[in-house]
């Protein structure tokens, strides 16, 4: 069964079918606010108030694709969010260490551990239009096309954003690549 | 070459940053939002419910209504209950300190009224009373313990009275009572009601005796 039609099923009064739509993006989505955002706290916040605007907003969604809205409700809460507290997308190297596994076994931390804490704080150092897209296209698996709908801009646009994330990233991930 | 090389170091960063994909939302977060999800619906739910419920109680309410409003089913002798008198004079007059001393003969004489069967007089008039239509009602007393009242009965009458057509001249009690009352009408030189009275009066009362002063103004038969 489709996102749509989970969503559609949810709307008639199946709560089972929200859950099964749930369980898909629940945790890309959460990524998704956790990586934008480098915060916890923050990223509760807004992946919470971003099922609440799903759930509420219910009626407005018509047509295309579900997955492209709830991202992009995702993503219009995060951008809200920057504007209140006129932040910087990724705040500073305390938040970024507050990304990482939570309870982390001494043995456990390999070189690719190390790599994937690189990776995430890379991320997070990425300037905003490219970070979105790079997190767009990986946790919400959106293609070029849907992620131009949801800025607003061209294709292109949005294929070059990424093309300059990957280098950054690569050029950060030198020695894990 | 170098794309291919661009190409595979952005196929390490993608599968780096899948190893890393270990973080989720917390089951008290899911939880909280598997509940608004649910009482959304639970919310929606009731629109319909409420709905129903609404129009039950309304079609129930209605039915209870119509119940309670519907005018009592007359029997026959009530629908030829006595006519209502023709003046005001004629309703039935109760004084303060009667209605103060005896509520109780009071109640048991209104509902002697209405439960009276039909006497050859009223069927004679065979019209329907003016209070007919209105279910009669009980004296009671106010709230500070004062004098009772009549309500119904007693003040619908002289108002059906004051609206129906003038009604002949009837006395509900004794032949003796209703011929005085004629005497009275003929001393306020109401001649047509008296006329009327005399004759509804004689055929009532075809063997009573006629005052003297009464038999100039029977029509002769």
């Amino acid at each position: 069964m489709t996102d749509e039609e989970l969503f559609a099923r949810y709307r008639r009064g199946d709560p089972a079918a929200f859950e099964s739509l749930y369980g898909r993006y629940r945790q890309s989505l959460y990524l998704f606010l956790l990586r934008s955002s480098a915060n916890r706290t923050v990223a509760d916040d807004l992946y919470q108030e971003s099922w609440a605007r799903v759930i509420s907003a219910q009626a407005s969604f018509s047509e295309g694709s579900f997955r492209a809205w709830l991202f992009q409700i995702a993503r219009n809460l995060w951008i809200d969010h920057l504007r209140r507290q006129n932040l910087r997308p990724v705040d500073t190297e305390l938040d970024l260490a507050e990304l990482g596994d939570p309870k982390p076994q001494p043995e456990q931390q390999t070189q690719s551990e190390d790599c994937g804490e690189l990776l995430k704080r890379s991320i997070g150092e990425l300037p905003r239009e490219q970070q979105e897209v790079f997190l767009l296209k990986e946790e919400g698996l959106i293609s070029l096309e849907q992620i131009a709908a949801i800025l607003a801009v061209g294709r292109e646009t949005v294929k070059s954003r990424l093309r300059y994330a990957m280098t950054k990233l690569r050029s950060a991930l030198e020695d894990c690549l | 070459m170098t794309e291919q090389k661009e190409s595979q170091a952005e196929q390490g960063i993608r599968r780096l940053y899948q190893a890393t994909r270990r973080e989720e939302p917390s089951t008290e977060l899911d939880a909280r939002i598997l509940h608004l999800a649910r009482q959304a619906i639970s919310a929606r739910r009731p629109r319909w419910l409420v709905s129903v419920a609404t129009a039950a109680v309304l079609v129930l309410g209605l039915t209870l209504t119509l119940h309670v409003v519907e005018p009592p089913q007359w029997t026959p002798e009530e629908e030829s209950a006595p006519p209502a008198p023709a003046s005001l004079e004629y309703a039935p007059r109760v004084s303060a300190p009667v209605l103060q001393a005896e509520p109780k003969k009071l109640e048991q004489r209104m509902f002697d009224r209405r439960q009276a069967p039909a006497t050859s007089e009223y069927k004679e008039w065979g019209q329907e009373s003016a209070t007919s239509a209105f279910p009669a009602a009980s004296p009671k007393r106010d709230d500070a313990g004062g004098p009772a009242m009549f309500e119904a009965d007693e003040v619908i009458a002289p108002l059906g009275n004051i609206l129906a057509p003038a009604k002949p001249l009837k006395m509900n009690t004794n032949p003796e009572q209703w011929l005085k009352e004629i005497e009275r009408l003929l001393d306020q030189g109401e001649l047509p009601q008296v006329r009327e009275a005399l004759l509804r009066f004689r055929a009532e009362y075809p063997d009573h005796p006629i005052p003297e002063r009464l038999r100039p103004w029977l029509p002769p038969q």
